[in-house]
């Protein structure tokens, strides 16, 4: 079981390094990345966009291109489209977003998913390391359905549970967060949660727990929790998934780390493979863990060691 | 703006204690906590009368302290303490017991209905790394807000703030992302709250939108994404797309972050405290405290 990133970032040093398409590197911080991801150990990078611009940027970050596969795109959603085809043809292991538009890259998951009858919608995990927690959580979907229904919910569901699975946690305990005690109640809600739960009871989702409770209120009963003080940061029973309503409570929530002492890092699953989508707000040290998680769920996708 | 403490503090240098009318007064974590409200507030307990008595004694309260307005109905005992409130205009309202009785009675109220479309729950996080702390509205009262609801949200809270400290408030209105997207509502409410607060209709204020969280915390994420702010990671107010964000956002940095938070319902004739979840006592005598200093004013919601 991976409890945090330190253990990640150890995972991804051991082994064979894997395959990464990086979209559009035409940007110093970026290529940076690429390099101290390669360094470590993590990665066989693979560059598309224009060669010139590469081997420039290549240069001034002291970066070593000569045995380096570059493939010349100039338009932004070829340059997409050429690292999602490669990691859907099997040559590359995970794609890295670099300076492109995401709209860009998850057109071009969605057209490859469709090619191989693969998945019928994606989503962002966004993982936290949380300090006092003996284990990793999820948010899901932090990044592509605006308001989902039912029915895209019980695949972001599904894909959550398979990737904590995928992180050596047999039974991830979910949690469906709705608001609670407003006049309407939201009922299409809270109505989604009593049907993934029912979906999730019956093994739809394989094994897992999806808690009753719909906020962490309910977990941590506020008076008894707030009177925990100094060092003792516990969370007994924190659920691995948490679900969220639609797109602008999950983009709240997954970057809270801008206030809260915790870290954040954010992948992708596809049919073939993960793609890493970092923020634009994203140091390049976050985005090389970003890469470290990338490669973990990689190689225990493809049954690689370690 | 101050630190949740510092509100508590305020309110007790003032010296002015207004009526907190509490109905139904059947909570006994609420009558627990009378002793403690008492040097800012002067508690009405409206309910059984027997029944409050038969708590205060068990409490080991002095029942003598504390007038008591009989009537065992709990419907009727919440109409009632809404008109005494309506014959103070500086009292407060604090909603006991379980369900949502208080709430409902307002809604169904003639005097107060119609002014539900103007309230807003408003929710104050308490930053200890900041050492500050922020308001997060709404987070009870429009559960999917459109851009109507949200300029009198925004209205609402602008005048809060405004009376308790803050004369040019800044305000970010949250979204999923800092772009406009036609497909995203929040973004295109945000940026329309933008440029009416760009003209004025809003006074004195700055109002950022659309902007994701970590643009509204951060200057380093603002430069990164080359987006130019003048918040500078400075917010005192977060509007939030609706009721799931914002009570999401203000539960995770209870849990995750030890913030503490209280809060209540502005924009009716009197300021409401009602129970939520995630309500400590601490909690509760803030929002007292922001409620009487609110009603030491003499605001009139309405």
């Amino acid at each position: 079981m991976i409890r945090n990133f330190s253990h990640i970032d150890a995972i991804a040093r051991e082994g064979t390094p894997v395959r990464l398409a990086a979209l559009a590197t035409d940007q110093e911080e970026f290529l940076r990345t690429i390099k101290i991801a390669r360094d470590l150990g993590y990665i066989t990078p693979i560059l598309i966009g224009e060669r010139e611009t590469i081997c420039r940027v290549a240069q001034e970050v002291q970066f070593d291109l000569s045995s380096v596969k570059i493939h010349e795109e100039r338009d932004l959603q070829a340059v997409a489209n050429k690292g999602i085809e490669l990691l859907f043809d099997g040559e590359a292991d995970i794609a890295m977003k670099g300076h492109i538009p995401t709209s860009f890259v998850y057109r071009s998951i969605i057209h490859h998913e469709k090619l191989i009858r693969g998945r019928k919608s994606i989503s962002v995990n966004t993982l936290w390391d949380v300090p006092g927690a003996d284990h990793l959580i999820t948010i899901t979907d932090t990044g592509v359905s605006i308001a989902p229904g039912y029915e895209t919910k019980k695949r972001i569901l599904a894909e959550s549970v398979f990737l904590m699975r995928l992180l050596g946690y047999p039974a991830p305990r979910v949690m469906i967060l709705s608001a609670s005690g407003t006049w309407q109640d939201g009922a299409g809600k809270s109505g989604d949660r009593s049907m993934l739960k029912a979906d999730a009871d019956r093994g739809d989702f394989g094994p897992c727990e999806v808690l009753e409770a719909a906020s962490l209120w309910e977990l941590y009963p506020s008076q008894e929790f707030m009177d925990i003080s100094g060092s003792d940061r516990s969370l007994p029973f924190l659920p691995h998934v948490f679900m969220v309503p639609h797109l602008d409570a999950g983009n709240i929530l997954s970057k809270l780390d801008f206030i809260l002492d915790v870290t954040r890092r954010s992948l992708v699953m596809t049919s073939r493979g993960p793609v890493i989508i970092p923020s634009r707000s994203d140091t390049h040290q976050a985005i090389v863990g970003e890469v470290a998680l990338g490669v973990v769920v990689a190689r225990r996708l493809r049954g690689m060691s370690p | 703006m101050k630190r949740i403490a510092g509100y508590i503090k305020e309110a007790l240098r003032a010296g002015y204690k207004p009526l907190l009318i509490c109905a139904p007064a059947d909570d006994d974590g609420l009558l627990e906590m009378l002793p403690t409200l008492c040097p800012m507030v002067v508690p009405m307990l409206v309910g059984n009368e027997e029944e409050i008595q038969r708590s205060l004694a068990h409490l080991n309260l002095d029942t003598r302290y504390y007038e008591v307005v009989h009537e065992p109905d709990r419907k009727r005992a919440c109409e009632k303490a809404i008109d005494e409130a309506l014959r103070d205009p500086s009292a407060i309202l604090m909603e006991g017991g379980r369900g949502r009785p208080l709430q409902e009675a307002l809604r169904k109220n003639r005097h107060t209905a119609q002014l539900f479309s103007n309230a807003s729950h408003i929710t104050w996080v308490d930053d200890p790394h900041r050492k500050r702390s922020f308001m997060v509205a709404d987070t009870l009262i429009h559960p999917q807000p459109d851009l109507k609801d949200k300029i009198a949200i925004l209205n609402t809270v602008l005048s809060v703030a405004r009376r308790l400290e803050s004369e040019t408030p800044k305000v970010v209105a949250l979204a999923a992302l800092e772009y406009v997207n036609p497909s995203i509502p929040s973004t295109v409410d945000a940026a329309v709250l933008s440029k009416m607060a760009e003209r004025h209709q809003f006074g004195d204020t700055l109002v950022e939108g659309p902007l994701d969280i970590d643009c509204a915390l951060s200057r380093q994420a603002c430069e990164r994404k080359r987006i130019t702010s003048l918040l500078e990671g400075n917010v005192d107010i977060f509007l939030v797309p609706d009721v799931h964000s914002g009570q999401s956002f203000i539960q995770f940095l209870s849990c995750f972050g030890r913030m503490g938070l209280c809060g209540m319902i502005a924009g009716l004739p009197v300021p409401v405290i009602v129970p939520m979840p995630y309500d400590t006592s601490s909690g509760r005598l803030a929002s007292a405290a922001i409620s009487s200093l609110l009603s030491r004013q003499g605001v009139n919601y309405a």
